[in-house]
């Protein structure tokens, strides 16, 4: 996780390109090095993920949709 | 500062934004849906933990009545947060809370968000704009 300096670039909600390829999920996203380094379906599966892979920088965090399904 | 709309299905769109937390061990980015119909800003427990939080530590403030009509006990904390399009900046103190149980996505409400925005839905253009007014509360300088 992210103790300094941040990318310098534009920070856009993560893209469907990314996140399609997880439609559900949780999805954490390393801005440093542009992967996903956490998948799950809760929160704390994503995160653990993301901590095993030793992963420094900036995290985004992203709450996959399921295409096409609607909520209220 | 504007934001365009998420295309989550054939033809539903929704105003999710992402907004980055500093928390008091780490900076994170999280997108969450701007949602003018939830009276608060709402942290998730496992994000606020992310940040550095000790969620455990801290008091139970309110109860909140979910979407599915539940009371869920939550908690109060206060943080730096920004919005950042290119290289414009917002930034601001803002109160947030912590359900203890049931909510695992983060949302931004009107307390600690919306209440220092005017906000524009742009549905026909699929655009959120932002606009921040004079209530918004300064980041204190850094020592």
């Amino acid at each position: 996780m992210n103790n300094g300096k941040l990318p310098e670039r534009e920070f856009n909600v993560l893209p469907p390109e990314i996140w399609r390829q997880h439609e559900g999920k949780v999805i954490i996203y390393s801005e440093d090095e542009q992967r996903v380094i956490g998948v799950g379906d809760t929160e704390d599966e994503a995160f653990a993920q993301a901590e095993a892979s030793g992963t420094k920088g900036l995290w985004h965090i992203h709450h996959a949709a399921r295409w096409g399904e609607e909520q209220f | 500062m504007q934001f365009p709309y998420t295309s989550v299905g054939p033809g539903i769109f929704r105003p999710i934004v992402p907004l980055l937390l500093r928390g008091p061990a780490s900076t994170l980015l999280s997108d969450g849906l701007l949602d003018s119909g939830a009276d608060r800003t709402l942290l998730s427990p496992r994000v606020a933990r992310g940040l550095g939080i000790d969620v455990a530590a801290l008091p139970i403030a309110v109860s909140i009545k979910s979407a599915t009509g539940h009371k869920v006990p939550c908690k109060f904390t206060r943080m730096t947060v920004e919005l950042i399009r290119g290289s414009e900046r917002i930034g601001w103190v803002a109160e947030m809370v912590i359900p203890v149980t049931g909510v695992d996505q983060s949302h931004w409400g009107f307390k600690g968000f919306l209440e220092y925005f005017r906000s524009e839905f742009d549905g026909p253009n699929r655009m959120i704009t932002l606009t921040p007014g004079s209530n918004l509360p300064p980041v204190p300088p850094t020592p």
